[in-house]
C-alpha cells in the first residue's frame, strides 16, 4: 500500500440553476427567446444553488473513506463528479488510475438478453475491457448465485437474482479507485453479508474506495475516515470514530434526541407534578455521544412535585422503529409518596441489551394509579452497531434484542 | 486537509477534471479506450433487434427490397426514369443500400444519447460512443444488403470489376458523413426533443432530393447546381459506379461530397462535442 494520494479534489464547486430550463421544446426556446428580446418577460436570473462549494480533500491510495451527511448534502453531486458523468462549476479533481463506479448497479442491462450477455454488456459499460470481464466470469456468476440461470433472458429473473447479477458485476471491477453509493441494500440477508465481506476483500487489496451511505454501521465497519459533509461544504473529515460521534451529535439535523430541558411551568405537567428534564447519555458519557450496542447507558429524569400523599409510580418505555414495545419498565418496590421537592430519576441500561436502531423513549407518571403526565416520544436515541463480535458478518443482527448469553460447548461423544 | 498535493509520483496514469472536462486526454484516444463499448453497444442493439423480429436479419436487405419494388412501379412504369442499360431494379436498389445506410446512421444516431438517458446519468463515457455505435449497427444491415445486391449484380449478369474497390472509400465516406450530421443531431435532440421528428421529415424529403430513385439527368437544369451541393449524391453515384457500373461519376460532385464530408463531420462533432458536458444535466 503506498501513501500516494489516489484521488485529490481541490476547491470543488457545483452550482446549479433552479428552474432553468432544461430539455425542452424548440417551439418554447423560440419563444421564451422572442419574449425575453422583447421585453415581454423580465430577464431573470434563476436561483443558483450550489450543490458543493469549495470542497477540499486528498485520499491516500489504498484508504476507505465514507462520505456522510444529510440528504441534500452534496454527496451524490461529488460522486457524479468524481465519475465524470457531470463536470464541476469551478476547482478540480486529480486522480490516479481508473475510477468505477458502483451508482447504480444494473444500468444497461437489457431484459431480452441472457445473464451471459448482460454481464459482458454491464462489464464493458462500467468501464472493464472484454478481456477482463471473460476471465472474472466465472467468478461473477459464481457470486451472484444465478447458476444454470446463466442463459436465460434477464426478463425472467425474478427481481433478486437480476439485482445480484447487476451488483456482482460492479463488485468485480478491477478499478484502481470505486465509488459505492448505497449499493449494498440489495438482496438478501446472506448476498448483504457476502457484498460486504467482498468490500472488505476490496480495500484490503490496496483499493481505494469512497462510499457513501446512510448505513452508518457500515460506514463505522468499512471506513477508516470519514468526511462529513453539510449543505455542499465539508463540515468535518477526520478519523470514523471521531467525525462520526460529532456527526452523531448534531441534534438539530440528525434523528437523535438526547436531551430536553424545560423552564419552570413549562414542562409537561399533571397532578401535582412537573418535567422539567429528560435526557439520555452514554455510561461515563456526556449528552450526544455515541451510544452503540456495547455502551451502557443513562437515562434521566428532572421531575418536580408539589407535594401529596398519593404514591407515584413510573412507566418508562422504549419503541424500536417496528413500533414494538420492547419493554415498559419502572422503579421496583412498593410505590410511596414523594415529598415536595425536585426529584431526579435515574436507570442504568446495561450493554448488550439493545439491539441497534432507532429507539424512541416514552414516559408516564401516575399519581394514585392514574397517570397524570404522559410525554410521548420525549427522547429518541439511535443505538448504533459495533462490529466487535461480528466475526465477518455485517449486515443486520436480526432481533428486537440483542443480548449476549454464555454458552458452553462440551464434547458428549466422540465418533 | 491537505490542498492542492500534487499526484505526480503516482505511476498510475493521471486524469485531471476541470469545469471544461478531462483536460489530459484526447477524444480519439479515448474512443479507443472505449472500442470494446462501441462493439457491445452495437451487439447488443443487433441482438436484441433480430431477437425480437420474425424475420430477423432478413430485414436488413427486405427494406430496401420493398422500397425497390415501389421505384420499380413509380418510376419505371409510371414516370419511365431512364436507367441506360442497367436494369431499373438493380439500379434503384443499389442507390437505396447506400442511401440506407446513409439515412439510418443519421436516424439512429440522432436518437442515441436521449435513448440511453439512462447510462448517460449514471455512468461516463466517451459520449460520442452512442452515435459511434448507432452507425455500426447500420453498417452490419449495410453488409448483409450488399451481400443481397451482389447476387442481383450476378442475377442479370454483371460482373464486379476492379472498381468494386472503391466501395471501401465511399462506404467510409458515407459513414462519416452520416456520423458528423448524426452527432450533431443527437446534441441537440437532448436540448430540444423536436429534433427527432424534424429528423423523420428531412429525411423523406432528403430521398427524393438525391438521385436515389432517378437518375442525376432526369433534375431539371434549374436544379442541378442546387442538387450537385447535396453531399450524399456524389455518394450514391460513386457507389453505382463502383458496383454495377453505371454511368460515370462526375468529378464536382463527387469532390463536393467529399468537402461537405470533412466540413459536416468536423463540425458535427464539434457540437456534439460542446454540448456534451452538459447532457448529464440536461437530458
Amino acid at each position: 500500500m503506498s501513501t500516494d494520494p489516489a484521488i485529490v479534489v481541490d476547491g470543488l464547486s457545483k452550482k446549479y440553476i433552479l428552474g432553468e430550463a432544461r430539455s425542452s421544446s424548440l417551439r418554447e426556446a423560440i419563444a421564451t427567446r422572442a419574449k425575453k428580446s422583447l421585453g415581454m418577460i423580465p430577464r431573470q436570473k434563476g436561483r443558483e444553488f450550489w450543490a458543493l462549494k469549495d470542497v477540499s480533500f486528498s485520499i491516500p491510495s489504498g484508504q476507505m473513506v465514507g462520505i456522510v451527511g444529510n440528504n441534500g448534502a452534496g454527496k451524490s453531486t461529488l460522486l457524479k463528479i468524481l465519475s465524470r458523468i457531470t463536470l464541476p462549476t469551478e476547482g478540480q479533481v486529480q486522480f490516479a488510475g481508473r475510477i468505477g463506479s458502483l451508482l447504480e448497479v444494473g444500468t444497461g442491462f437489457h431484459p431480452e438478453l441472457s445473464g451471459r450477455d448482460n454481464v459482458f454488456l454491464n462489464g464493458v459499460i462500467l468501464g472493464m475491457s472484454q478481456r477482463d470481464v471473460a476471465r472474472r466470469f466465472d467468478e461473477i456468476v459464481e457470486f451472484a448465485g444465478i447458476g444454470e440461470f446463466i442463459d436465460t433472458p434477464v426478463k425472467r429473473y425474478s427481481s433478486g437474482m437480476y439485482l445480484r447479477l447487476a451488483f456482482a458485476v460492479a463488485a468485480h471491477l478491477d478499478s484502481e479507485i470505486l465509488l459505492v453509493d448505497e449499493v449494498l441494500a440489495v438482496g438478501d440477508i446472506a448476498f448483504q453479508k457476502k457484498c460486504m465481506a467482498r468490500m472488505n476483500d476490496v480495500t484490503r487489496a490496496g483499493r481505494t474506495v469512497l462510499f457513501v451511505s446512510h448505513n452508518l454501521t457500515a460506514v463505522q465497519a468499512l471506513c477508516q475516515r470519514i468526511i462529513w459533509l453539510a449543505k455542499g461544504n465539508v463540515v468535518d473529515d477526520g478519523p470514523t470514530a471521531t467525525v462520526l460521534s460529532r456527526y452523531l451529535r448534531q441534534t438539530d439535523e440528525g434523528e437523535s434526541q438526547c436531551h430536553k430541558a424545560w423552564s419552570k411551568g413549562e414542562g409537561p405537567t399533571g397532578g401535582s407534578m412537573e418535567l422539567r428534564e429528560v435526557s439520555v447519555r452514554p455510561n461515563g458519557g456526556g449528552i450526544g455521544d455515541p451510544i452503540d450496542v456495547k455502551t451502557p447507558f443513562i437515562v434521566e429524569f428532572v421531575v418536580e412535585h408539589a407535594g401529596s400523599n398519593l404514591p407515584v409510580t413510573l412507566d418508562f418505555k422504549m419503541v424500536n422503529e417496528q413500533d414494538q414495545l420492547v419493554f415498559n419498565n419502572g422503579p421496583v418496590g412498593e410505590p410511596a409518596a414523594w415529598a415536595k421537592g425536585t426529584h431526579r430519576l435515574r436507570c442504568a441500561i446495561p450493554a448488550d441489551l439493545l439491539n441497534d436502531g432507532m429507539y424512541r423513549i416514552s414516559l408516564g407518571l401516575n399519581e394514585g394509579g392514574e397517570q397524570v403526565i404522559e410525554a410521548q416520544n420525549v427522547l429518541a436515541l439511535d443505538v448504533l452497531d459495533n462490529d466487535a463480535d461480528r466475526y465477518g458478518w455485517f449486515g443486520k443482527w436480526d432481533g428486537v434484542i440483542r443480548p449476549r448469553f454464555a454458552w458452553e460447548r462440551e464434547m458428549i461423544a466422540a465418533s | 486537509m491537505q490542498r492542492s498535493k500534487t499526484l505526480q509520483e503516482a505511476h498510475l496514469p493521471l486524469t485531471t477534471i476541470g469545469p471544461k472536462g478531462s483536460l489530459d486526454r484526447s477524444i480519439g484516444r479515448e474512443i479507443l479506450a472505449y472500442r470494446d463499448l462501441v462493439v457491445f453497444l452495437a451487439r447488443r442493439d443487433i441482438k436484441v433487434r433480430y431477437q425480437q423480429a420474425l424475420l430477423g436479419a432478413a430485414w436488413a436487405f427486405l427494406q430496401p427490397l420493398l422500397f425497390m419494388a415501389i421505384f420499380t412501379v413509380v418510376f419505371s412504369r409510371i414516370v419511365k426514369a431512364s436507367t441506360g442499360d442497367i436494369p431499373y431494379p438493380l439500379f434503384a436498389f443499389s442507390g437505396l443500400i447506400i442511401w440506407q445506410l446513409f439515412i439510418n446512421s443519421v436516424t439512429s444516431a440522432s436518437n442515441s444519447v436521449v435513448s440511453q438517458q439512462n447510462m448517460v446519468q449514471k455512468i461516463y463515457f466517451p459520449r460520442l460512443v452512442l452515435p459511434l455505435s448507432a452507425c455500426v449497427v447500420t453498417f452490419v444491415d449495410f453488409l448483409i444488403a450488399s451481400v443481397f445486391l451482389l447476387g442481383m449484380t450476378l442475377f442479370f449478369g454483371f460482373f464486379p470489376s476492379w472498381r468494386l474497390i472503391a466501395i471501401v472509400p465511399i462506404v467510409l465516406l458515407t459513414l462519416t458523413l452520416a456520423f458528423g450530421v448524426g452527432s450533431a443531431l443527437a446534441a441537440l435532440n437532448v436540448r430540444f426533443r423536436d429534433i427527432r421528428y424534424l429528423t423523420n421529415f428531412i429525411a423523406q424529403l432528403w430521398l427524393f432530393a438525391t438521385p436515389v430513385a432517378y437518375p442525376f439527368g432526369m433534375i431539371p437544369e434549374k436544379w442541378t447546381t442546387l442538387a450537385s451541393f447535396n453531399p450524399v449524391t456524389g455518394l450514391v453515384e460513386a457507389f453505382r459506379w463502383a458496383t454495377i457500373g453505371s454511368t460515370d461519376v462526375d468529378p464536382f460532385r463527387l469532390s463536393v461530397s467529399i468537402g461537405m464530408c470533412i466540413v459536416l463531420s468536423i463540425g458535427g462533432i464539434a457540437l456534439f462535442r460542446t454540448m456534451e458536458p452538459s447532457f448529464a444535466d440536461t437530458i
